[in-house]
């Protein structure tokens, strides 16, 4: 499917990202201006002096007029340098080089495996409509879903963890282990090993999401005219299932798969904070409280640029899934 | 079909592996290493940068870099030194205490060092070593953390000049001697010169050429050296320390290990603590600190055995009193928190109100039955824990009344100076005692005949900290029902600190105030800092006064403190000023956090808790290097 | 001899609120061996709804309360002779789908599955159904393409790059693959040109000749219909008003409403006539009137028509009315 047209399309579709992304940093800059809350009256320290403080403030850049910061901010945007975070006094963009893999590695898998999970189960209850499979699996589906994540993190945490003793409680990695220079495949399988719940509360929690969705656009699919064709021709029920409805419907799964990844991002801090996962949501969540413009302007432009590169990619898997879509 | 059954099986060897793996690290079972972890990272360990304020980096800083002096591991609980402020600190680097001496309207003060003080790297530490930790100060104005205990007017150093005498001897010579000289530079890290002087030099270079005043040139040296990244630009092996721990493995945000220091210089050295004689190890291999980022993690990790010694909360006492393993003591730190009044806007500007308003607050019933034991009453400005300068004979206001008894008598403070209501607030009385609360008050009226308007009090919101927000509630409720027309505001620090410490030199726009708490240091200084006149946010960016207390006497006399080197007449003069924020009521002291902690006696003994400052409790520099593991 | 035998046949669709749809009202025709029976109506008649029942592909809110549906070919589900469609689980009606009977739905619909290339999805029902080999449904296929006149290299397209009348031929080929005893083509031509729809009409029926199939043609178009069937089964509102022969139908037509249908066909045809429609609305289905259905258009309408509703009878061979005139 890739020709001309695709490639044009592609380019013409990374130029309106840029602009769309131009756009989103500049609000970003100025709503963190605007928002109230400086970050150097947070360091409240009576030890603190107001000399002191204006030597921080000179220090971190505030007392240039506005559109020079924003000047600053721009061409730091461009260079990937992104200044540095007022909390570790390090470039914001090693931070986020460091964080950013922990969070795709964790919310990635979880995505992939909710979605993986929804379209099989969305499936077979779109099949079995008004049936008791479809009953249980909606109830159990549902009960996860709007159990809190923290809260069905924590109760996991204790049984498996606390009272079993099969998992670490949190942390992407034994410090134990890693501080005694462990070889390779120690710390694939560290990491594996610490993944596992936090992966699983994730899946656990969001499936029901994927499940419903991939139901509601099966459901959709199996009223149309291809699917009742196939009826007509009398396939095999499962040909029907797997070949006509499901691969039609899992077409809106996948882009909310896709979108989902990106989301994941800013709205995992939860499921950061009751693993201890070293992520780049928390870092998100706590340089906006803490007003560490540079790091939360960071991690949002990283966001931004994350959606923007899904809603690419989803374009180009669209591309691959569905032949009707060409980009001539 | 054959494709589901290789799914299915993989998924299944991936769960046996996954389970697997944990007795893969055997590592970590066979040494002595202390384990400890934490809600907040490490900031940084860049001594010099201002950002790294937080106890955690402050702690790890300094069992890397010494001073010459440091607090005695006991002041304040220990009779004996008790009342003498000279024995709260012992020599550390120095040898002795330091000689004063008066010449020519200057002060020399004298301080010999130890001879056998060593390097990571072998080397000695001399007296270059502390005369350039000092000029980096006085020209830099690095620590920036320490900076104001170098300082008694803003931006003017009382120490004139620190000069070598001898390898072993250093001459200070001050413009004025002040009682913070001993805390402040004779307690300042020293760095070995040999190390910082090129990293200095280079900086120096960098904008030597660059066409500045002379302040913007220092403050962009500054700058510099504090934005070398200590752990990346200076390895964390390469770090050249005088203290007992070496930081070699760290992962910021999740763990870091510090082994300890096999050769420190200290070893063998005896210290008495409580009466009791400790040596100086360190015995344990290093220490271990790990990232949680919720306390129900902390808490769980801690029993499960994964960590030696944590904070908990006082609902987990019960749990940990159960094992024999675990010891759990409490420490009350030296921080405050109160109830602060915009004295700008009426009603808070009236005297009375604020006394009204201190007898509602009913802080030992909120300590009772909603902190359980984790915030203490205080009644002071400075805590009790802080033995020597608190000034037990103040004003409670009502300790030891009960609800109503504070509703009548703060409802008749309010009547006797001048308020009014429309409907009073009516309480049924019995022998003379207020027994009950019948009707509500409605609309008070202040005395000048303006009714008064809705007060907002500012406090964390309840997903922040539950109890205190549920503490601010039942203030707006016993305000209400008397009649005061006050409502809590939940709000988030960030926020809060724009209209309470407003940088802009514009007033502080806020009615009352509990979002903000102090945590204090060992000197009574920030008495001046707090409060004196000049020190309001509209006088000066960045100034602390919120509540915009003007008292002319008060800043006379805290000048004077900060002055005064007769111990005796200092904690006069400290007392008298802790009477007047009493009387005067700028702010109410409410409480102060009782830390809680648990940790194993079985993997470790000689822990001691040591209230005041740093992290406090057992999680202190002494308790480091004195603890052993146990076989 | 008849292919398939539709006996009082009865189905309903249950709409929100329990109110009942009479989609098929007590019906009964047959088509015989290797001919063709027409239906023609207005949309909305029900006739589709013919086509779905037979299949029994129907929507879950379908409902069939009466009726028998012979077809002959009870050798298919490995039994002798005539079968009822209606009694047949679903297993075995799954066997009669496409072997028995296939249909050739309209090229305007999305029978093709839009993520599969046409020709995979034609080899596919023959190797489901035939139990063939790849490379025979190949060779099939390139027959098929001859037979429906389309060049066999397109069957490596996917739908959406067919043309509505390649989709329509694709379909007639998807129809013809598995060589069914009946063929339903339920309004193949309405989305096509004249020229194409000629052409492919000419094409149904040499096939029909060729293999030897019965059919049922389902058309709204009269001309069409006539042209195809040999016998023409005229519906209104779920009903069959009259059944005859095709040369009849034109001949001696004898029901109100064929009459009117072939006045108002005769009149688009003729350009000096004004054009001719059947004043009234349509019949509603939900909530039917007794008495003839046709009774609120029907010119000649007694007071009869009101009440009672007419007897579906034969009043000579082949010739089947409802009209209260012709009793």
């Amino acid at each position: 499917m890739i020709h001309v047209g695709f490639t044009k399309y592609i380019t013409r579709r990374i130029l309106e990202g840029i602009i769309s992304l131009f756009v989103v940093i500049t609000i970003i800059f100025f709503l963190f201006r605007v928002m109230p809350g400086d970050p150097v009256s947070m360091i409240l320290d009576p030890k603190m002096t107001p000399e002191m403080k204006e030597m921080i403030r000179n220090s971190y850049g505030l007392n240039e007029p506005i559109f020079v910061q924003y000047g600053i901010y721009l061409k730091n945007i461009i260079t990937l340098n992104m200044g540095n975070s007022f909390h570790y006094s390090k470039p914001v963009f090693e931070i986020i080089m460091e964080k950013l893999p922990n969070t795709l590695l964790l919310f990635t898998s979880a995505s992939i495996l909710a979605s993986v999970l929804g379209i099989f189960l969305g499936r077979i209850i779109a099949w079995k409509r008004n049936s008791n499979t479809e009953y249980i699996l909606s109830v159990v589906g549902l009960f996860f879903y709007n159990m809190p994540l923290f809260w069905l993190g924590l109760i996991l945490i204790y049984i498996f963890s606390f009272s079993l003793g099969l998992f670490p409680i949190g942390g992407m990695i034994d410090y134990q282990l890693w501080s005694f220079n462990p070889s390779i495949i120690e710390k694939i399988l560290d990491i594996l090993h610490h993944l596992f719940l936090p992966l699983i509360t994730l899946t656990v929690s969001s499936f029901c999401g994927m499940m419903f969705l991939m139901r509601t656009s099966m459901v959709e699919t199996l009223k149309e005219d291809y699917v009742i064709a196939a009826k007509a021709r009398g396939l095999p029920d499962k040909v029907i299932r797997n070949k006509y409805a499901a691969r039609n419907a899992e077409l809106p799964v996948i882009t909310a798969l896709i979108l989902g990844i990106s989301g994941s991002i800013g709205g995992g801090v939860l499921t950061e904070t009751v693993f201890s996962w070293p992520g780049i949501g928390y870092e998100l969540f706590r340089s906006t409280m803490e007003r560490d413009y540079p790091l939360a302007q960071g991690c949002f432009f990283m966001l931004s640029l994350i959606t923007i590169v899904s809603v690419i990619v989803i374009d180009v898997v669209y591309s691959y899934l569905d032949p009707r879509i060409s980009y001539d | 079909m054959k494709f589901k059954i290789l799914i299915v099986l993989l998924v299944i060897i991936f769960f046996i592996i996954v389970i697997a793996i944990n007795p893969l690290s055997n590592t970590k079972k066979n040494n002595s290493y202390l384990r400890t972890s934490g809600i907040t990272e490490i900031k940084g360990l860049n001594p010099f940068n201002p950002s790294f304020n937080d106890v955690y980096s402050a702690s790890i800083q300094r069992n890397i870099w010494e001073p010459l002096y440091k607090y005695s591991p006991d002041f304040s609980e220990n009779h004996e030194i008790k009342n003498s402020p000279d024995k709260r600190i012992i020599p550390w680097i120095a040898k002795e205490m330091p000689i004063y001496n008066e010449v020519d309207n200057k002060h020399e003060v004298i301080v010999k060092i130890r001879q056998d003080v060593y390097w990571w790297d072998k080397k000695k530490l001399t007296a270059d070593d502390v005369v350039f930790s000092g000029n980096l100060m006085l020209n830099f104005g690095i620590p920036v953390n320490d900076r104001s205990s170098w300082q008694i007017i803003e931006g003017k150093y009382y120490v004139d000049k620190i000069e070598k005498i001898d390898n072993f001897t250093i001459k200070y010579t001050l413009n004025e001697l002040v009682p913070i000289f001993q805390i402040g530079p004779l307690m300042s890290m020293i760095f070995p010169k040999h190390q910082w002087k090129p990293i200095v030099d280079k900086s120096i270079k960098k904008f030597n050429e660059h066409e500045e005043t002379d302040i913007n040139k220092r403050n962009l040296i500054a700058n510099e050296i504090w934005s070398v990244d200590v752990g990346k630009d200076l390895k964390l092996n390469e770090i050249i320390g005088s203290g007992p721990f070496k930081p070699v493995n760290w992962k910021q945000g999740e763990y870091m290990r510090m082994d300890s220091n096999h050769d420190y210089w200290a070893k063998g050295r005896i210290i008495k603590i409580y009466g009791k004689e400790y040596e100086i190890g360190p015995y344990i291999d290093g220490i271990l600190r790990m990232v949680y980022k919720s306390s129900d993690t902390i808490n769980l990790v801690m029993k499960n055995g994964d960590i030696d010694i944590t904070s908990i909360q006082p609902s987990d006492i019960s749990y940990f009193q159960k094992n024999n393993n675990m010891e759990i003591k409490t420490c009350t730190r030296n921080s405050l928190f109160f109830i602060g009044f915009n004295l700008r806007k009426k009603p808070m500007s009236y005297l009375c109100f604020r006394q009204s308003v201190s007898y509602l607050y009913n802080k030992e019933l909120l300590n009772d039955r909603v902190f359980h034991g984790r915030l203490s009453p205080i009644y002071s400005v400075v805590p009790y824990v802080n033995e020597y300068w608190h000034n037990p004979n103040l004003q409670t206001y009502g300790k030891g009344m009960n609800t109503i008894e504070r509703q009548y008598k703060a409802f008749n403070i309010l009547k006797e100076c001048g308020f009014d209501w429309k409907t009073e607030p009516r309480f049924e009385i019995e022998n003379e005692k207020p027994i009950k609360l019948i009707s509500k008050g409605i609309d008070i009226i202040m005395p000048d005949g303006n009714s008064c308007p809705e007060l907002k009090i500012f406090g964390s919101p309840a997903s922040e900290v539950p109890d205190s927000a549920q503490a601010n509630i039942m203030l707006q409720e016993w305000m209400n029902d008397i009649g005061i027309p006050a409502k809590f505001i939940p709000i988030d620090f960030g926020t809060a600190t724009d209209f309470i410490y407003p940088s802009d030199l514009s007033e502080p726009n806020f009615d009352i105030n509990t979002v903000v708490g102090w945590s204090l240091g060992p000197d009574p200084m920030y008495l001046k800092d707090l409060w004196h006149s000049s020190h309001r946010p509209e006088m000066i960016s960045g100034g602390l006064n919120a509540e915009g207390y003007i008292n002319f006497e008060y800043d006379k006399l805290s000048e004077q403190s900060i002055r005064e080197m007769d111990p005796k007449k200092r904690r006069k003069i400290v007392f008298k000023l802790q009477e007047i924020i009493s009387k005067e009521i700028p702010i109410f002291p409410t409480t102060t956090v009782t830390n809680i902690q648990v940790y194993r006696k079985d993997r470790f003994e000689d822990w001691f808790s040591m209230p005041t400052y740093g992290i406090g409790g057992a999680e202190n520099q002494y308790s480091y290097m004195i603890l052993k593991p146990k076989q | 001899m008849n292919a398939l035998e539709i006996n009082n046949l009865i189905m309903y669709y249950e709409l929100f609120g329990g109110n009942k749809l009479m989609a098929i009202n007590n019906i009964s025709f047959s088509v015989e061996e290797s001919k063709t029976t027409g239906i023609v109506g207005e949309s909305g008649c029900g006739k589709s709804s013919i086509a779905s029942t037979i299949l029994k592909i129907l929507p879950d809110n379908a409902k069939i309360i009466n009726g028998n549906i012979y077809f002959k070919y009870g050798e298919i589900i490995k039994r002798s002779g005539k079968v009822d469609l209606l009694t047949l689980d679903k297993k075995t009606m799954q066997d009669i789908r496409w072997k028995g009977i296939s249909m050739i739905f309209q090229g305007a619909m999305n029978v093709l599955n839009p993520v599969y290339r046409v020709g995979d999805q034609i080899i596919e029902i023959m190797r489901y159904k035939d139990n063939i080999s790849k490379e025979e449904a190949n060779e099939k296929l390139e027959d098929l393409c001859r037979i429906v006149n389309i060049d066999s290299s397109r069957m490596k397209d996917y739908p959406h790059q067919f043309s509505g009348g390649m989709k329509q031929k694709a379909i007639i080929a998807m129809a013809l693959s598995t060589n069914p005893k009946l063929i339903i083509a339920d309004e193949p031509t309405t989305a096509l040109d004249l020229i194409s729809q000629y052409n492919i009409l000419e094409q149904i029926k040499k096939i029909q000749k060729k293999l030897n199939m019965s059919m049922i043609f389902i058309s709204h178009n009269l001309f069409t219909v006539s042209n195809i069937s040999d016998q023409v089964v005229v519906m209104y509102a779920g009903k069959i008003m009259e059944s005859c022969e095709k040369k009849k139908l034109f001949e001696n037509s004898l029901h109100p409403y064929s009459i009117a249908l072939i006045k108002s066909c005769l009149s688009i045809n003729d350009k000096k006539n004004k054009l001719y429609g059947i004043p009234g609305e349509p019949p509603n289905l939900v909530f039917p009137s007794s008495g003839c259905a046709f009774y609120p258009r029907c010119p000649y309408a007694k007071e009869i028509c009101k009440k009672i509703e007419p007897e579906y009878k034969e009043i000579e061979k082949k010739h089947f009315v409802a009209c209260w005139r012709y009793i």
